[in-house]
Formats: C-alpha cells, sequence, structure tokens
C-alpha cells in the first residue's frame, strides 16, 4: 500500500512538473487551458488566454483583442501587416546574402555571379529578397493611401502618421542603397542619376554630393557607404521607428472604419487575439511565402545587367520605377531662366516639397470627420494625387523623350550589344547560318525555322515602321565553337541620301537555354 | 473567423511550401552547373565584342593574325613549340599576362588598366576566355581562308579596292580612321606606340598616291598591315582626305 | 484554472487534432527553412581551392620515392611504390607547416621530426601527420582536400 502510494505520487509529481513547464513555457497557458482552446471550448472567467499577452515578451506587442469591424480584410488589406511581414523576409534573405557578397567594387559583381551559379538556393534568396522589396515599396505606398482614404491619419493618430511617412522615406532609402550593391550597368547609373541632383542644390551642393557618395562620382567610396547604409544604418533607424509605430498602433488601437468612427454604426464584438486572430496571421505567413516562392519559381527573376562601365551609358537608363516619377519631372523643360537649374527644381524642391506635405498633412488637413461625404476635397486631391504619380512615372520611362534614334532602337530590340533581344528568343539550332534580307525573306514557306521567321517578320514590321523604304539584313556567322556571331545592317534612304547602321553581337550556345 | 478552416488551409499550405523547397533542392546542383556555363559562355561572347575592337586590327578579324608581324590567335594548340620561355602558370595564366602586361619589346601593347591599358581585370578574363575558346577542334569556316563576311556596307567590298571613286569626305574618314588607325597611329594621327605621326612634315609632304599604296600593301618588315582586303577604294580616299585636313592644321 | 485531469483523459476531438496537424506543419516547414539556411551557408569549394579537390598530373608523371609539394593545397604528394599519399603540411602538433628534409619533414616550431611516408620519428608531436584522401581516375592523380584522415597515434 505504502509502495503505490510512493510510485503513484512519482508519477503525479512528475506529471504536475511537466504541467509547470509547460505553462510557462507558453506564458500562463496550462496544457488544460491549451487543449480547451484547441477543443473549441469558450474561454472561462477570467480568460486565461489574455494572460500570455501580460506575461510574455511577443504577445505583450500585440492586442488581447481586435473590434470586429477592423478585422475586415477589405477594410485595411492587411497592408500594415504585410510591410511587417516583407521586412522580416528582407531582412532574413538579406543577412544570408551578406555571407557571400564582399562590397568591392572589383569583387561584388562576381559575388553576384557566383551567388547564382554556386551557392546552393543562392538564386532563390536572390529573387526573393528582389521581389520582396519590389513589394514593399509597392506595399507601403498603398498602405499610406490606404491610411489616407480612410483617414485614419487624423487625431488621436497624427504623430503616427508623421513616423510612417519618416518609414516611407527609410524604405525607399533602403531600395535606393540596396540598388547599387550588384554593381552592374543599372546600379551604377541609376545611382548616378539619382545622386547628381545633390550637386545642384545652391551653394552647398556639391559637399552633399560628396558626402553622399565620398567621392566625386560613384566608386568604391559609394560602395561602402550605400552598403553600411543598407545593413547596420538603415536596419537601425527602421527599428527604432518601426518600433515606434507598432507601439502607437497597439496602443491607440486600430482606428475604427470611418462609419463606427462617427457613431453610424456599433461595433461591440471583439475578436481574440488567441486563438483566431493568431491563426490568421500564421495562415498569412504561409500563404505570403507561398505567393513570394511561386513567383520567384516561376516568372520572376532579379536583373542582372553588364558589369558597371563608368565610361558607357546604357540606352535607356532608367531609375527604379518608383523614382520614375522623378525622372519624368526632369524631363519637363527648363523655365527658370538660368537662375537655378532645371533639375534643381524638378529633382530637389518639388520632390522635397511633395515629402514636406505628407509630413504635415494630419496639421494641415484639419477636418475632424472621418467619413468620404466630408472630406470630398480630400478624396479628389488623392485621386489626382494618383493619377499625377501615373502619368509622371510614365514620362520618366525612355517612351518619352528619351528614344535614340530609329535606327539605334530597332538594333537595340532586335540584335542588342548588351541585354537581351528579340534574337536571344531563338534557339540554338534556330539560328541558322547564313544571310537573310527583309526585301527578300519569304515566310510561311516552312523554308526557315520558326523562331528565325518570326525574327524576320518582325523585323520587316519595325522596319516598315520607323524606317520606311528600309532594308534590313541578319547575317549569322558560326565564329568559334559553340559561338555564333549575328550582323544586323540596315540601309534606308532619308532625304535623298542612302544611310546604313551596323550593330553586330555575339551569341554562345550555353546562354541559351534549349 | 473561421478557425477551422483557417488551421486546415494554412497546414496544406506549408506542406506545399516544404515540398515546393525539396523539389528546389533536388534541382539546384543541376541549375547551379548550367548558371556556371552559362556565365562562362556570356564571358566568351563578350570578349568576341572585346576583340573586335582592340584586337581584330593587329591579329586580324577571325585570328589569323598577320605572317611575321602578328601571331595567329586562332590556331588549334596555342602552347605548341614554346617550351621555350619559362612559364610556371597555365595557359590562362600566360594569355592574361600577355594582354594585361603586353610585350614592349614585341609592339603588344599592355590593355589591363593597372598597366596604363583601358581595360577592367574582368575584360581581360572575357578575352582570355574567348582567345581560350579557338583552341581544340572548331567547326569549318572557323580557320579557313575563306569565310563569310557578314554583308557589308554598300561601300566596302571584300575585293582589291579599285572601281570609281568619289572625292574623299573626311568626315566619314575620320570615322574610319578612329576605327582602324587610331589603335596605332593614336586618334589624332599624330603618332602611338606602334604608328609613327602621320601629319609630320616629311610625310605630310608625300603625295595621294604614296598613302594609297602604303595603306592597301601595307609595310613589309614593320607593324603596318596591308589594308586592301579590308578598306575599299572610297574607304581609303575618305581616310586620305581626313589626313589631309589634320596635316593642313599642323 | 488548472483542473488535474490526467493527460490524456480527454479524448483528442478532430479539432483538436487539427491544431497538432497545423503546429507539425509549422514545425516541418521551419526545419525545412533551417537545412536550406544550413545548405545556403555551408562553403562549397571549388577545384584548386583548398578544401577542393586539386589534379596533381598522370600517374606517370611522378617517379617512385618522388615528394612533390603542392603550395596551395598544403600537402605533400609522396609515391611509394605503387601507392600515392597525400600528406597534409601542418604539424599534427600544434599546427605549424612542417618542412622538407633529407629524411622526411621537419617541423620548425617544436623539432617534431616524421619519416618520408608521414609516420611520427620525434616527438612532440602525438602521431602521424594527417593524409588527404587520393583517387587515382583514368590515370589521373587527384587530391581531395575535402577528405582528411588522421595519422595514426605513436609514442615515440
Amino acid at each position: 500500500m505504502a509502495e503505490n502510494k510512493e510510485t503513484k505520487s512519482r508519477r503525479d509529481k512528475a506529471r504536475e512538473w511537466l504541467n509547470g513547464y509547460l505553462t510557462s513555457v507558453f506564458a500562463g497557458l496550462s496544457p488544460q487551458d491549451l487543449r480547451d482552446m484547441f477543443r473549441g471550448k469558450p474561454p472561462g472567467r477570467p480568460n486565461p488566454r489574455y494572460k500570455p499577452h501580460t506575461t510574455s515578451f511577443w504577445l505583450h506587442m500585440k492586442p488581447r483583442w481586435y473590434p470586429k469591424s477592423v478585422t475586415r480584410f477589405s477594410y485595411t488589406f492587411a497592408l500594415g501587416w504585410a510591410s511587417a511581414f516583407l521586412a522580416v523576409v528582407l531582412g532574413i534573405s538579406g543577412i544570408l546574402l551578406m555571407l557571400p557578397y564582399t562590397p568591392s567594387v572589383d569583387k561584388a559583381y562576381f559575388d553576384i555571379l557566383n551567388i547564382m551559379s554556386n551557392v546552393p538556393f543562392g538564386k532563390l534568396m536572390r529573387d526573393l529578397h528582389r521581389l520582396g522589396a519590389e513589394l514593399m515599396v509597392a506595399i507601403v505606398m498603398v498602405h499610406m493611401l490606404r491610411v489616407y482614404f480612410t483617414g485614419s491619419y487624423k487625431q488621436p493618430r497624427s504623430f503616427n502618421w508623421t513616423v510612417g511617412v519618416i518609414l516611407l522615406l527609410i524604405t525607399w532609402l533602403f531600395s535606393y542603397s540596396g540598388y547599387l550593391l550588384p554593381w552592374d550597368q543599372l546600379a551604377y547609373w541609376a545611382v548616378t542619376i539619382g545622386t547628381s541632383m545633390a550637386d545642384s542644390v545652391p551653394v552647398i551642393g556639391k559637399n552633399i554630393q560628396l558626402l553622399l557618395l565620398g567621392a566625386p562620382a560613384v566608386g568604391q567610396p559609394a560602395l561602402l557607404r550605400f552598403y553600411a547604409l543598407h545593413v547596420i544604418i538603415l536596419p537601425l533607424a527602421l527599428i527604432i521607428f518601426f518600433g515606434i509605430h507598432y507601439y502607437k498602433v497597439v496602443r491607440q488601437k486600430i482606428s475604427p472604419p470611418p462609419s463606427v468612427a462617427a457613431g453610424l454604426r456599433e461595433d461591440k464584438e471583439r475578436v481574440p487575439f488567441l486563438p483566431d486572430v493568431l491563426v490568421r496571421e500564421a495562415l498569412w505567413v504561409i500563404l505570403g511565402l507561398l505567393f513570394m516562392l511561386i513567383s520567384v519559381v516561376t516568372f520572376f527573376e532579379a536583373p542582372l545587367e553588364m558589369h558597371a562601365d563608368p565610361n558607357l551609358t546604357p540606352l535607356h537608363s532608367t531609375a527604379p520605377w518608383y523614382f520614375l516619377w522623378i525622372q519624368g519631372l526632369i524631363k519637363l523643360p527648363d523655365i527658370f531662366g538660368g537662375l537655378v537649374e532645371g533639375k534643381f527644381i524638378y529633382g530637389v524642391v518639388l520632390p522635397g516639397l511633395v515629402f514636406a506635405l505628407l509630413f504635415a498633412l494630419p496639421y494641415i488637413d484639419r477636418n475632424p470627420s472621418r467619413l468620404p461625404q466630408d472630406r470630398k476635397l480630400a478624396i479628389a486631391i488623392g485621386i489626382v494625387a494618383i493619377i499625377l504619380f501615373g502619368v509622371l512615372t510614365w514620362m520618366g520611362t525612355p517612351a518619352y523623350k528619351a528614344q535614340a534614334s530609329p535606327q539605334e532602337e530597332i538594333a537595340l530590340e532586335f540584335v542588342p550589344t548588351d541585354r537581351e533581344g528579340a534574337i536571344h528568343e531563338l534557339s540554338w539550332d534556330e539560328l541558322a547560318e547564313g544571310t537573310y534580307d527583309t526585301e527578300t525573306f519569304v515566310s510561311g514557306a516552312m523554308m526557315y525555322p520558326k523562331g528565325l521567321e518570326t525574327f524576320m517578320v518582325e523585323l520587316r514590321e519595325a522596319i516598315e515602321k520607323e524606317l520606311p523604304g528600309g532594308v534590313g539584313t541578319l547575317t549569322i556567322t558560326v565564329w568559334q565553337k559553340d559561338l555564333k556571331r549575328i550582323d544586323l545592317d540596315l540601309r534606308w534612304t532619308e532625304g535623298g541620301e542612302e544611310h546604313t547602321f551596323q550593330q553586330h553581337t555575339y551569341i554562345h550556345r550555353n546562354m541559351i537555354s534549349d | 473567423m473561421n478557425v477551422a478552416r483557417n488551421l486546415i488551409v494554412t497546414t496544406i499550405a506549408a506542406i506545399l511550401l516544404m515540398a515546393l523547397l525539396i523539389a528546389i533542392f533536388l534541382g539546384e546542383s543541376a541549375r547551379m552547373h548550367e548558371a556556371a556555363l552559362a556565365q562562362k559562355g556570356e564571358s566568351i561572347a563578350r570578349g568576341a565584342m572585346l576583340y573586335d575592337s582592340y584586337c581584330a586590327g593587329c591579329h586580324g578579324k577571325r585570328g589569323e593574325g598577320l605572317a611575321g608581324i602578328y601571331p595567329p590567335l586562332n590556331v588549334e594548340n596555342l602552347w605548341e613549340g614554346r617550351e621555350d620561355i619559362a612559364f610556371y602558370g597555365s595557359l590562362h595564366d600566360f594569355i592574361a599576362l600577355n594582354i594585361s602586361a603586353g610585350h614592349p619589346n614585341q609592339n603588344m601593347p599592355s590593355w589591363a588598366d593597372d598597366y596604363g591599358g583601358p581595360l577592367r581585370d574582368d575584360q581581360v578574363e572575357d578575352l582570355v576566355q574567348f582567345v581560350m575558346n579557338w583552341q581544340g577542334p572548331q567547326p569549318p569556316g572557323v580557320r579557313g581562308e575563306v569565310v563569310a563576311t557578314p554583308t557589308p556596307a554598300p561601300e566596302a567590298t571584300a575585293e582589291a579596292p579599285t572601281g570609281p571613286v568619289e572625292p574623299g569626305d573626311p568626315e566619314r574618314g575620320g570615322e574610319l580612321f578612329a576605327n582602324t588607325c587610331a589603335s596605332c597611329h593614336n586618334t589624332d594621327a599624330k603618332g602611338g606606340a606602334l604608328g609613327p605621326s602621320l601629319v609630320r612634315p616629311d610625310i605630310a609632304a608625300q603625295d595621294d598616291d604614296f598613302f594609297r599604296e602604303t595603306i592597301i600593301n601595307g609595310r613589309p618588315g614593320t607593324a603596318m598591315p596591308p589594308w586592301g582586303g579590308t578598306l575599299s577604294a572610297q574607304d581609303i580616299e575618305d581616310i586620305i582626305a581626313w589626313l589631309r585636313e589634320r596635316q593642313a592644321e599642323e | 484554472m488548472s483542473e488535474e485531469t490526467p493527460a490524456g483523459a480527454q479524448k483528442v476531438t478532430r479539432r483538436e487534432f487539427l491544431w497538432y496537424a497545423w503546429a507539425s506543419s509549422l514545425a516541418l516547414f521551419m526545419a525545412g527553412s533551417g537545412g536550406a539556411t544550413l545548405a545556403f551557408a555551408y562553403p562549397r569549394f571549388k577545384e584548386g581551392e583548398f578544401g577542393g579537390k586539386f589534379y596533381m598530373g598522370r600517374v606517370e608523371d611522378f617517379e617512385d620515392g618522388s615528394v612533390t609539394p603542392n603550395r596551395d593545397g598544403k600537402f605533400f604528394l609522396v609515391r611509394i611504390g605503387d601507392e600515392f599519399k597525400a600528406l597534409y603540411q601542418v604539424c599534427t602538433h600544434l599546427g605549424c607547416l612542417v618542412r622538407q628534409t633529407d629524411e622526411g619533414y621537419a617541423c620548425p616550431c617544436h623539432g617534431s621530426k616524421f619519416a618520408k611516408d608521414g609516420r611520427l620519428v620525434a616527438s612532440p608531436a602525438p602521431r602521424d601527420l594527417d593524409e588527404f584522401a587520393v583517387e587515382i581516375i583514368d590515370g589521373e592523380v587527384w587530391v581531395d582536400t575535402g577528405a582528411k584522415t588522421k595519422g595514426q597515434n605513436r609514442n615515440v
């Protein structure tokens, strides 16, 4: 009898200890509380599922419950959440990418090549990082628009709006500083163009540019500064400002929908974080990762152009898409009579003004109502701003005012020397040796490989459109083992004179995946 | 908020995600190998472009060289008969060294930026890959004497430069000079590492036929190759017209 | 509110099972990501890089009794009869590089001595020189500096 009591109490003691240990691991929820939660039992009073929010570090940052109206997906579209999610994805992939990367002008480009061909999951990590960066910029801007259109920036959340605008700036700087790191033509010239606006500032412009680049032009010092910005300075700034931003969101709670805030309808129902919102956020994490992974495996690839060449600006150099609006602005005519450079007004003053207006928005807009019917002017201005952004962005592309001569454009599209073009879509066997002329080329007769036929037909159409009366000749020569030379000759008449233009490139068999 | 549904969807999606990761992992080895091959191919293609700009002028468009003056590069085995040079590196190193540092006594300039040349180290590496791709067996026509040249512009021909010509166009001649002659004679024709000044008084005093003859036939025993097979009669007239303009400025 | 219900007394409901499946799938995913991170971070060695494989030449290129040093690989390739050994140049005492002598190798730091085939002859080193795997493939001699075997312990 005495034996049974001892063994029982030893087993009981072990169970007791395990229960106690698990309760501390789950921050105050005992195993039975957990099982009740899993089984869908409603919580008792006091609600044990609130305990982790006061005892655990991670959960003390999350609200204990949300009003049901703010959990509707079509209210916030989870944009703030998505920004935080992407920041984590970018942070982890960024840290991993730091392992094989050297911020040296001699090594950086080749480290990228190494990442893509000699590091397992290297290309995946790089593509994920790039996709995350592009999505991040887009999503934070849409998040800002959502907050604007639901009037959530009004008191008492005005301070948090300004913190958000600072976060927007940090996001842009993150993306821009990371842009330079591959040290390819895209990186080099985008940053050269962007930072050239710094020295247009009167009096201190030159000094600002020197501070930014560490030298008169983009080079090793710039690469080091941008790297330091990207991996430590901006992350620290992000931690500080995101901390403030998220703290305010939890303390002040997510703003209720305008109709609720105005008292037009009631919202008494609460959705607890444990288990409901936790499970939903876990779902979003997995779906978000799945979306990104599938994108990267199917259609999305981080671009890599040729090695940076300070002596050759490629055709169609553009800024990253979120700065195309500035590139569009600086194409506007210089109307300031030489007093100040056009690019100072368009590239520094106007964007600065836009930023200042965004920053000060809650203090300019004194209308206390968040209902759309009371904010017709604000809504209209928002829509006009979006349209303007779209138009200026288009103006930033090469389509507006940055086209080269028609013959150069045709050569760039069909037989480019420094990027992929129409000729690279043919398979190795379709690049049949010979000379082909748009004048005499016969299509549809099955005489030529299909890809070649498509190429010649498209070339003929392009010439008819841009160089009427012109003729294009394509010559494919076997140049070396596994190497073919592609020559494009264009001949046309203009103003009674005959003109010619030639461009050629080389294609190696391994460049084409057939 | 349907907790059960969310649990199910998350579980399925997480398993899918794992499966995707595993699938990617299984293919990584092959993908990396393909990527490495593609990068090497791109290096050779870039090397070919660089060769056209910097090397073809002396070593020939198809690497055939010029007998006695510039060694051919398109031979099957570049190491052949070179045991005399005390060099312990690989063929790759040998070619890279020659391109980077040149052969000062043998009319080969230094091309790497470390030695005052215009090329970055990665561009030298591209050229080395291109030259090394000439090693070993090649498809027919690569080393052949007669080679299908791309359809030339109407003015240039592949035959001896004869036929009716118009008075030389100095503007066109300047372009031709920059692409063909400047590598030795310098862009201002005042002379460079290999070619003498073409604007100095004693040369400027020569008549047009002197220039035509020299350009067409070259100067055996010197670094001046014959250009009759590459430049048309009109090309030569244009170049001479441009040279005359430069000489008049002196 | 902790009941003293012994664990397992309640039967697992379908709903509860869903939670366990959910947690397991997430744990599995985390493990998979960890594996991918490991694969990413683990270094790969190219041919000719220390840690990778070195091509030394053809079997005929090496005489019986020859010792061929390789600086990048940090080893001595020794041919004894028909056998090839690749002796790691690092002394098995504290890590200095041994130098070739007439009788074999000697360490300049604390005086350890080894015979030509790597056998320990004089202490303070505790074991023979370590070796890298040598593979003869189609008459080609390859040394794999990623595959090291420790030398035999010896008391001298």
